[in-house]
């Protein structure tokens, strides 16, 4: 029962260890600096169990069925001693002003309650310690090194594998670190843990820009940002990066995991010349999915070259390509980039929803890294090229449809045409032939939407 | 029932008239929950089928304060799911909404979920979702931790997640001569 215990004490609440150590050792993690997520979790929690606040969460805490002392420890009056070491380091505790009020001895008094009631602290003061002990029998960066690469881990259901070794390794290790109790409290201050194999789940929900950011933090994220392919399947470049990225940089970052690029989308990437883009094809031969949304130095005739030599080399071959507003093609070009196309059979030519203008297609990504919700759905939508013959003109361009009731959304409404053809307004995609109002900002914007941006409404 | 009981295992039990299912936390608690809310999880939904699990189902990669979180969003995810395929839908407009709302109700519901959790309670619960094979548990407490990263800088990550940075200056120098296009704003 011991050992089952102590696993489980391995998964609660790290951030309280921090603050259990005492000696001040992770007064660190308790200042203003430090990572405020940790500790204002751990002290809402107090907060709640304190105030006996009715959360249905908190109801029936399976916590309070656990043994009050398990090791014999009188953790009651230590615990309660190394948070008073803790009080007297930490000033930012009484800013949350429910333990500033009432004085120390009635903090205590409430403390020693909650102590006794639930005891989810009790085995805390391990966490902090065994990972501290890890270092020694595991080796220097064992648990990084080991971590991450056992943590390649799609399919997602073999991944199950991993943590458990974890654990397991962890458990074993458990009394080791029992034994060293009084080592642990005199440890120097600990600067932090290594990453939790969950948070590379996590990793596939991020943005580039954030992606990079993640492998910077340590070595076992370093490893499982590299390591998981998964990851480099599908590279998009916002228009944030876009500004920023060059031919070199495009090139490494395809590079990450080599073979795995399947789906490239590039946002107003006006650093990327044909030669760059030329390099990165022919380096990732397994490319199936191109998007160019906005370039200044892509041309035209470049990018029918690069398609050309890059079909004839590759397996597969580009079978989506998205080239947004690059250039307006004429019937020979247009049929000239259908024909470089390796489409397959029963794949549609070309969007089969309503095409429709939205603000957030021209507007910079602002949000540190994530897509425009316009772009990959178009681009992970099966059908081959999104420039079309428009109804209204000989050009073949981004065809619009549109959302207004009375213009009958579908593709073969009457309002159809390429944005010269028809005008829409920049956020609603609505036609404004004839309501068109001009701003200083000389942006296209229907009367309803004008007023929205001019006295922002409450659905806003 | 009887016999329907016999035929399917001890493993599911009826309680008011709904199955329950027994699984073993990995420190041997045991828990309880709706074979409706089960199905939520791949994981559950085949070893149920299999059928001939005696004495409940054992989990030893999930811990009880998970397991617990874990059953708590199944059983509300399979209340909404019933209470959504029960609904008189008369009106196709009004129970369209209804739909947009309830969903909506339940999003928030998961959002409160995970944003009650500690960090390594999120994390655990991150694990056992993948392990019991449940989606939508999977995603909704993966954009949680993905919202705790989103546009931080390393070093901010690092003071977040308690993480130590084990690099060295060089280490750390070169990645940063290296993404330097990236964070120079």
């Amino acid at each position: 029962m011991a050992l089952n215990c102590s696993s489980r004490s391995l998964l609660l609440s790290d951030d309280c260890a921090g603050m259990m150590l005492g000696c001040g050792c992770r007064s660190e993690e308790a200042s203003p600096l430090s990572s405020c997520g940790v500790n204002s979790l751990w002290w809402d929690d107090l907060e709640l169990e304190l105030e006996l606040e009715e959360d249905e969460e908190q109801e029936s805490d399976p916590v309070d069925l656990l043994p009050t002392d398990p090791f014999g420890m009188n953790l009651e009056t230590t615990f309660t001693a190394a948070i008073a070491s803790c009080i007297g380091d930490l000033t930012v505790m009484s800013g949350t002003g429910c333990f500033g009020s009432g004085g120390d001895d009635a903090f205590f008094a409430d403390l020693s309650y909650y102590l006794n009631q639930a005891f989810v602290l009790a085995p805390e003061p391990w966490i902090g310690g065994y990972l501290g002990v890890f270092d020694t029998p595991f080796g220097s960066g064992g648990l990084s090194g080991g971590g991450a690469d056992r943590f390649s881990w799609l399919p997602p259901s073999a991944s199950c594998l991993q943590p458990s070794e974890f654990m397991e390794g962890l458990s074993s290790s458990h009394n080791a670190a029992l034994a060293c109790r009084d080592t642990v409290d005199a440890t120097p201050a600990r600067e932090g843990g290594d990453a939790h194999d969950g948070m590379m789940f996590a990793l596939s929900y991020l943005g580039m820009r954030d992606i990079l950011s993640v492998e910077m933090v340590c070595k076992s994220l370093r490893s499982a940002v590299r390591n998981e392919p998964f990851l480099w399947k599908c590279i998009h470049i916002d228009s944030h990066l876009g500004e920023k990225i060059s031919d070199a940089d495009l090139l490494r970052l395809t590079q990450k995991s080599p073979g795995a690029l399947q789906c490239l989308s590039l946002v107003r990437c006006n650093k990327i010349t044909d030669q760059g883009l030329k390099a990165v094809l022919q380096s990732n031969m397994q490319l199936t999915k191109l998007g160019i949304f906005g370039s200044l130095l892509l041309t035209h005739q470049g990018l029918v070259d690069n398609l050309r030599s890059f079909n004839m080399e590759a397996n597969i071959g580009i079978k989506k390509l998205r080239v947004a507003d690059l250039f307006t093609a004429s019937k020979a070009q247009y049929e000239e980039l259908l024909s470089l196309l390796k489409i397959d059979k029963g794949q549609a030519l070309h969007k089969q929803e309503p095409r429709i203008l939205h603000a957030d297609c021209f507007l910079p990504d602002l949000r540190g890294g994530y897509a425009p919700d316009c772009f990959l759905p178009d681009l992970h939508d099966e059908y081959a090229l999104d420039i079309e013959r428009c109804p209204l003109c000989p050009n073949y361009k981004l065809v619009y449809d549109c959302p207004s009731e009375g213009c009958n959304v579908s593709r073969s409404g009457i309002c159809r045409g390429c944005l010269v053809c028809i005008q829409r307004c920049l956020q609603c995609g609505r036609c404004i032939d004839n309501e068109y109002e001009e701003t200083f900002s000389l942006d296209s914007l229907c009367p309803s939407c004008q007023k929205d941006r001019d006295s922002p409404s409450a659905e806003k | 029932m009887a016999a329907e009981k016999g035929e399917k295992g001890a493993a599911a039990k009826e309680v008011a008239g709904e199955r329950m299912v027994t699984l073993e936390s990995s420190d041997g608690e045991e828990f309880h929950m709706s074979e409706a809310a089960a199905q939520l999880s791949t994981l559950l939904r085949h070893v149920i089928e299999g059928g001939g699990i005696d004495n409940g189902i054992p989990l030893p990669k999930v811990a009880a304060r998970t397991l617990e979180k874990v059953i708590m969003y199944c059983e509300k995810h399979a209340k909404a799911a019933a209470k959504s395929d029960s609904d008189p839908s008369a009106a196709a407009g009004s129970s369209s909404d209804n739909t947009a709302a309830a969903s909506e109700d339940l999003e928030k519901w998961d959002r409160k979920l995970v944003n009650g959790l500690s960090q390594d309670a999120l994390f655990d619960l991150i694990v056992a979702a993948d392990y019991l094979v449940i989606d939508g548990l999977l995603d909704a407490t993966c954009r949680k931790v993905a919202d705790m990263m989103k546009g931080k800088t390393p070093d901010e990550i690092r003071k977040i997640f308690n993480i130590l940075n084990d690099f060295t200056k060089e280490e750390e120098e070169e990645m940063r001569r290296e993404y330097a296009w990236a964070f120079d704003d």
